[in-house]
């Protein structure tokens, strides 16, 4: 009974239905910019930029209106820690992907890219040398029991 | 204050101290469980184009279908919340209620999964075609099982209801599993956003 005295002013259904509207918006203003092409004539990076700042806005808003870390008798050390695990985070994402540009930079002649569109052909070429090999071998089987079958 | 006034409230006192530890304790798990995905976001990210030759993510990109799972998704959560709110105002019932509610939600949401990964793996888009579907694959699954451990937990938490009631030890549970379940559908937003929106492009 104690926890729920204790915790009794930190879920509302208010907060909850706030949350979920501000969410809702949010992924239908993401989703439906993309398949409405309403940010087509936008470059690249400012749409991935788009994208990526919705999709923080509503884990913050999700984090705040859901998780209620904000409140209650541990509310310094939820904050605290999941500071330090945004940063490591972020040190995750961002450190693996910019030294894995900077690596395909010096590898691939600045392309930026891991593949190629050039190198792409390669297993379909070699699994059509195998087909067009299938028949020579069929062949000789024939041609081989048609050897042995006189004697 | 007689002596058994002052053990009750020593015992309240030690019981919301415990929950708390332990409900801080879970979110700690959270946190770290964070960090696989974020190993496994960078590990999309770096692989976001290597198609080796194989099927090229953008053709299998089904946005309307996507945008289900999302919902289904957010709508679990949603109703998780009123499941929490109930056990607040010790409603058994209608915390029971909209649990099932949110178990049948995750439960479509995985079908959907699956149905999702058998069309893939029926198109030829298997984890081994190249790096672009593994890494497909591996974030996209790794967030999936995590949702049906989830729905296992719920499957738990009706047994325990059943048995015990609205008690202590099952407070500090449904607390977890809605940290956990929460975590889940914001880390999904990571996946909608990266795997999807952005891969649609």
């Amino acid at each position: 009974m104690s926890i729920q005295t204790h915790h009794a002013h930190r879920a509302s259904v208010g907060k909850y239905i706030t949350g979920f509207i501000l969410s809702v918006i949010l992924t239908l203003v993401a989703f439906l910019s993309v398949m409405l092409h309403w940010i087509d004539g936008w470059s690249i990076s400012a749409k991935v930029l788009l994208l990526l700042c919705l999709a923080i806005i509503q884990m913050t808003v999700q984090i705040i209106f859901f998780l209620h870390l904000n409140e209650g008798p541990d509310a310094n050390w939820n904050i605290g820690t999941m500071w330090i695990a945004i940063v490591c985070v972020f040190i995750i994402i961002a450190g693996t992907w910019k030294t894995m540009q900077y690596l395909n930079y010096n590898m691939m002649g600045g392309s930026g890219r891991v593949t190629h569109s050039e190198v792409i052909y390669y297993p379909t070429s070699i699994s059509e040398e195998v087909e067009n090999s299938v028949p020579e071998i069929d062949k000789s089987i024939i041609d081989g029991s048609t050897l042995i079958s006189p004697e | 204050m007689t002596v058994t006034a002052v053990e009750t409230t020593h015992v309240a006192q030690h019981h919301c101290g415990d929950a708390s530890i332990k409900i801080f304790g879970f979110w700690i798990y959270i946190l770290q469980d964070l960090f696989l995905f974020a190993t496994l976001f960078a590990n999309f990210a770096v692989f976001s184009s290597a198609y080796d030759g194989g099927s090229v993510g953008k053709d299998f990109i089904n946005l309307p279908f996507v945008i289900f799972e999302t919902f289904f998704l957010l709508v679990s959560s949603i109703s998780y919340g009123f499941s929490i709110v109930k056990m607040y105002s010790n409603n058994l019932k209608a915390t029971r209620f909209w649990l099932q509610i949110t178990f049948v939600l995750g439960a479509i949401f995985v079908g959907m999964e699956l149905y999702e990964f058998m069309h893939l793996i029926h198109e030829g888009a298997t984890p081994s075609v190249s790096a672009y579907w593994s890494a497909f694959f591996v974030l996209v699954a790794t967030h999936g099982i995590h949702v049906t451990g989830g729905l296992i937990w719920m499957a738990c938490m009706f047994v325990h209801l059943s048995c015990h009631g609205l008690n202590a030890d099952n407070r500090v549970r449904l607390i977890c599993l809605s940290l956990f379940w929460h975590f889940l559908d914001i880390v999904w937003i990571g996946v909608f956003t990266v795997v999807y929106l952005l891969g649609a492009l």
